[in-house]
């Protein structure tokens, strides 16, 4: 967009609202076109319809039904826990395109394979634990996250990156675009995921 | 001093509230009082965040910056960077929208930017 462009349509603007503003104002009843209330329109029609077209976005803004998705795969095995669900975190907000919009969900669909291999530094698998308390007194309940890894292999990732992506109705339907599966098999063939290089 | 009755300038007073409340759910456009509070806090908000309009948006431009750098193997601090030594006068708004929309002039600018960077290199 070059500058005189820009003018052009700053220009334009000024015209196209002067119109509007005598049109409107010839069709108005006498009675009503008191001051304060003519003052009100010929700011609303004139002066900041003019600073709206001056102050135009040319900043480009995803549209929710617009965005093109493609499907990615990665394999946990041996993956440290948190440095890979940062990276998924990333591609499920979209980060990672010159297109994010915030308030728009342009992320692409992951599936993580072998989820239950994924690895940790240091003893955290024994160290480490998750927290839950039930409410009632001596309710706390802590797993290690080797525990957690027996009964739901999936769990470790899934929490991990939740935790990472924005809280809220449009984090809920990110992290709805993650796909995490135990072993090597998942049901997206069909969906042609690309490898997302970690 | 004549006694001064308010009925007519208290009507019209709401009035003129209501007027500027007119769209605002619930009792926000109909009850005078709750108008008031809520034309109040919106002058507030527009005001703050007119302010904050500006930032909110170079933030984003950054960030868009950023993944672009990214796909290209750079960081965006190397980016700007090197895009600031070898004279680039393009300013964010105007490189993240070149991100978008033409991404192979993207690419001749980091290419440029990556020459004159005095940043190390970024890991992969």
């Amino acid at each position: 967009m070059s500058r005189i462009d820009c003018l052009d349509a700053y220009c334009y603007g000024y015209l196209t609202s002067l119109f509007r503003w005598l049109s409107f104002a010839a069709l108005l009843p006498a009675r009503l076109a008191k001051r304060y209330w003519a003052a009100q329109l010929f700011h609303k029609l004139f002066v900041w319809d003019c600073e709206c077209r001056a102050m135009r976005r040319e900043t480009f803004l995803a549209k929710p039904g617009q965005v093109e998705r493609k499907w990615l795969i990665a394999d946990a095995e041996g993956q440290i826990l948190g440095r890979m669900a940062t990276q998924i975190a990333t591609v499920l907000m979209g980060k990672h395109k010159p297109t994010y919009t915030p308030h728009v969900d342009c992320g692409d669909y992951v599936i993580v394979t072998n989820a239950a291999k994924v690895a940790m530094t240091g003893r955290k698998g024994e160290q480490k634990f998750k927290k839950s308390f039930s409410g009632y007194p001596g309710g706390l309940r802590l797993r290690t996250f080797d525990e957690i890894r027996e009964k739901h292999p999936e769990r470790l990732v899934e929490d991990a990156v939740r935790r990472m992506l924005p809280k809220g109705p449009l984090g809920r339907d990110m992290y709805r675009k993650l796909k995490v599966y135990a072993g090597t098999d998942h049901p997206h063939t069909a969906q042609q995921p690309e490898t997302l290089e970690l | 001093m004549p006694r001064v009755r308010k009925g007519s300038a208290r009507t019209k007073a709401r009035k003129k509230l209501l007027r500027e409340a007119r769209g605002y759910y619930g009792t926000k456009s109909r009850h005078k009082q709750q108008a008031k509070v809520a034309l109040m806090r919106a002058g507030r908000n527009a005001f703050r965040d007119r302010r904050r309009r500006k930032r909110d948006f170079r933030r984003l431009w950054i960030t868009r910056i950023s993944a672009a750098c990214r796909m290209r193997g750079m960081r965006y601090s190397q980016f700007i960077n090197g895009a600031q030594l070898a004279g680039v006068l393009l300013n964010r708004k105007m490189l993240s929208q070149l991100a978008i929309d033409d991404p192979a002039a993207f690419d001749a600018i980091a290419e440029m930017a990556k020459a004159s960077s005095t940043a190390q290199p970024a890991k992969a």
